[in-house]
């Protein structure tokens, strides 16, 4: 439960000349950021870890172990499921015999789908042991891969974002934005599914946190308006929606909690008063109200002796100096990215689409085709030759800014007014759905979404920076990057060659 | 015999006590030969009886000194493997091992920077000039330590390069330090100060104080709004300013101040009960009018740059 702190009175939301791009970017920005489900679940977790994501752009505060071998894992469970899904869905898959030959028929798709993806043979047969298989054993059983049929209405990886969520305060509401990703929506079967590798076979309770997580997804997506969905979504209920958190061994549903309303109202103070407080104390407020320590720690929490509790060296002796010149930056850092990426995500969410076409935050497509991973688009009202520069951009094929299939994209080719571009990611996770609709009736906007994540490894360099060290002088003396660190921040004078 | 024969669960329980035992004693900073062993009777105590330890002994969990004192055997790898549901007990007890040396340091830094503030706290009790003092150095320290942020455009039309502010405008800081100073404190010099500070050996040397001319120190000024910025700040913002900033230069001088993070936040809780008791106003309290003082500065009088020149100093 996330550590209480007094509700804001309102959110700082960018004012009109701001989003209207007349205010020069410079310093604290004039409005707090633009969160993710993440930073709202990292709040939840520890003030400490919410510290740790806005400050040292490191999130993986619930990823234990090796994070990237956990991220592929995950990833590859996903992708996987959605394949799976969709190819039954597609007829391109038929569940034939008894449980058992369906089982080794899925097992056997799935090595070739891992391997499609790089996966090593070892690797695969672990994957599928610890997560896919008791995933795929328990969903033929439950009968519901045998019930996907042509009609089926399931999208996966579906964007949700809102700059005015509501959530109750007293007697009032409370609006903030928020954004996030939404592993499946079922529309058939009514349900809103969060998918995770994460979770025993023993265990009773969702993962930690996974709860609050769904729930806050779809508190997004109840709050849009009906102009706001997909045309085909619009006059659907989703607040009689099932959330069922997913794990490799058991189905968890979700009912809507009060708890969550408080935590979300606390996690909210938390990231505005971490992002821009003018308050003094707020960083030494975060840990105060740490919720673990050395002796003491959560066992949940993926930060434990790697981000928090790190190694302690005796060298750079400099550490102090380190530590309070780069703490200034950090924050810096973030002030970039909100001026960048969170105001533009405001923009998207805040401005009428005449006014973002005006300012060249979108540009309007129609689609001309769809061929394996690649997509044909014809520029409306713009010249093709003017995205030159664009290498990378955003498309949303299905749906809108607010909720729709958001896909990173390389411009491959330029062709009269028409522009080819490479989508990324695997194309057979899209719903069927979404490549039907791409109708040349159906105006495809193209994003160019500014990369604050070169802000945010920049901050986690620094983090790692400042902790980098050596146990002995010895070691010390070898190490040049803790020499350097030495020269700048410390008293040791700065010298060429070997003297 | 195989930790399966018994009952697992009841067995956990006392390998869970028999582990925290050691971190506790490693938490309190014991050499790790000597962490973790209790006597029999120490142990009944905590519910563990004769017959767990003759178990635990038996499947080589734990090991027994001359002094009849047993402990588990937590530095034997394949115990560790074999009581692997026990994997963050044992990254606790690394981690405690590993940074024992600089928990040590960082333990006595907190100790010193403990005998340091209360020097403080009674001194400026009862030497007025000590607080006048200590208000003018830390004010100094403040500018000091700022990058003297300013808008551009303003930077420029004041007739500075953007390099030359970035110099000019740093040397400002024992002018302004004494300008800010002198609406709270009784200080003519700043030399004066520093000069004190070293008799009663706060500090070892006096720092290049060098004060700039009139002229670029009107400019610098205008280009600051310094005027406006002085008029908002209070006495208690300017006290509690001085104070917060005196307090950590004395730390940092003495090299009182911890290297990570979770003891910072002990000496800053230090440096708060320091402040609380020479002012006489809650913390909360002192840092909630400072921070009104800066959203006026920021959002009444539009001097955007107000936090970056006027702030407290970061010890976390």
């Amino acid at each position: 439960m996330t550590v209480e702190r007094h509700p804001l009175p309102r959110w700082r939301y960018p004012r009109n000349e701001v989003l209207r791009n007349q205010v020069f970017p410079s310093g604290r920005p004039p409005f707090a950021p633009f969160p993710t489900v993440t930073n709202l679940v990292n709040a939840n977790l520890c003030p400490v870890a919410l510290y740790h994501d806005l400050i040292h752009g490191i999130e993986n505060a619930l990823v234990r172990g090796d994070l990237r071998t956990v991220k592929r894992r995950g990833e590859l469970f996903h992708n996987f499921v959605a394949y799976l899904k969709l190819s039954i869905k597609n007829g391109d898959f038929e569940l034939r015999g008894n449980t058992q030959s369906q089982v080794n028929s899925i097992q056997n798709m799935f090595l070739h789908f891992s391997q499609s993806q790089g996966f090593r043979i070892s690797e695969i047969n672990d994957i599928w042991r610890l997560y896919v298989g008791p995933w795929v054993e328990r969903k033929l059983e439950n009968g519901e891969l045998q019930s996907i049929t042509s009609n089926s209405q399931i999208f996966f990886e579906i964007s949700v974002a809102n700059s005015h969520v509501p959530f109750p305060l007293e007697s009032g509401v409370r609006n903030y934005p928020l954004r996030g990703r939404i592993d499946e929506i079922d529309l058939t079967q009514r349900r809103i599914i969060e998918r995770t590798i994460r979770g025993g076979r023993e265990d009773n309770a969702p993962p930690f946190l996974k709860d609050y997580q769904i729930w806050l997804l779809w508190k997004i997506i109840c709050s849009l308006r009906e102009e706001n969905l997909p045309n085909e979504w619009r006059g659907i209920r989703f607040e009689d929606f099932e959330l069922v958190v997913e794990t490799p061994y058991h189905d968890f549903v979700i009912f809507d909690n009060q708890n969550f309303i408080n935590d979300t109202h606390s996690a909210y103070a938390w990231i505005n008063d971490i992002s821009i407080s003018e308050s003094p104390g707020v960083f030494s407020e975060v840990f105060e109200n740490a919720q673990c320590a050395p002796e003491n720690p959560h066992t949940e929490c993926g930060h434990l002796f790697i981000t928090c509790f790190p190694r302690r060296y005796l060298f750079p002796r400099c550490r102090p100096e380190i530590r309070q010149t780069f703490q200034p930056w950090y924050r810096l850092l973030l002030w970039e990215q909100m001026w960048k990426g969170h105001l533009w995500h405001y923009q998207l969410l805040m401005l009428d689409k005449k006014e973002l076409l005006e300012l060249g935050l979108i540009v309007e497509t129609n689609v001309v085709s769809v061929q394996n991973n690649q997509i044909e688009l014809e520029i409306i009202e713009r010249e093709a030759n003017t995205l030159r520069g664009y290498e990378y951009c955003t498309v949303i094929p299905y749906g809108t800014v607010f909720c729709g299939l958001k896909l990173d994209a390389r411009l491959v080719s330029t062709r009269n007014n028409n522009i080819v571009l490479q989508l990324s990611g695997i194309l057979p996770t899209i719903s069927e759905e979404a490549i039907l609709l791409l109708s040349p009736d159906i105006p495809a906007p193209i994003m160019k979404e500014p990369p604050i994540f070169l802000e945010q490894q920049i901050q986690s360099a620094l983090f790692r920076l400042q902790h980098i060290g050596a146990q002995n002088e010895e070691r010390a003396r070898r190490r040049s990057i803790i020499q350097l660190l030495e020269s700048i921040f410390g008293t040791r004078p700065l010298r060429r060659g070997r003297r | 015999m195989n930790l399966e024969d018994i009952n697992k669960e009841e067995l956990n329980q006392k390998i869970e006590i028999l582990l925290r035992i050691i971190i506790n004693d490693l938490k309190d900073l014991k050499e790790p030969g000597e962490a973790g062993w209790r006597k029999l009777s120490d142990l009944n105590e905590l519910g563990i009886s004769g017959k767990d330890l003759t178990k635990l002994q038996n499947l080589g969990i734990i090991e027994k000194n001359l002094m009849n004192e047993f402990r588990i055997r937590y530095k034997d790898n394949k115990i560790r493997q074999r009581l692997s549901t026990f994997n963050i007990q044992f990254q606790q007890i690394d981690y405690f091992i590993e940074n024992l040396e600089m928990l040590k340091q960082d333990f006595e830094r907190l100790q010193k920077a403990d005998k340091i503030v209360q020097e403080i706290v009674s001194r400026a009790q009862e030497d007025k000039k000590f607080l006048s003092f200590a208000i003018a150095i830390g004010i100094w320290r403040m500018l000091n330590s700022s990058d003297m942020p300013a808008v551009v455009d303003n930077v420029l039309s004041a007739g500075f390069s953007p390099k030359d502010w970035g110099i000019i405008s740093l040397r400002s800081a024992p002018y302004f330090s004494l300008e800010l100073a002198k609406k709270v404190a009784e200080v003519e010099k700043l030399e004066d100060a520093f000069n004190y500070m070293k008799t009663i050996r706060f500090t070892s040397e006096t720092p290049n104080l060098d004060k700039l001319d009139i002229y670029n120190v009107s400019r610098i000024k205008e280009v600051l709004r310094w005027q406006k910025i002085c008029e908002i700040l209070n006495e208690e913002n300017i006290k509690f300013l001085g104070l917060s900033w005196f307090v950590v230069f004395i730390l940092e001088e003495n090299d009182a101040l911890p290297s990570y993070i979770d003891l910072s936040a002990k000496v800053a809780n230090i440096i708060k009960e320091c402040i609380t008791k020479i002012l006489r106003v809650e913390y909360s309290s002192l840092a909630n009018n400072l921070t009104d003082s800066l959203v006026e500065l920021e959002e009444k009088h539009d001097i955007s740059w107000a936090s970056g020149i006027i702030f407290l100093p970061e010890v976390l």
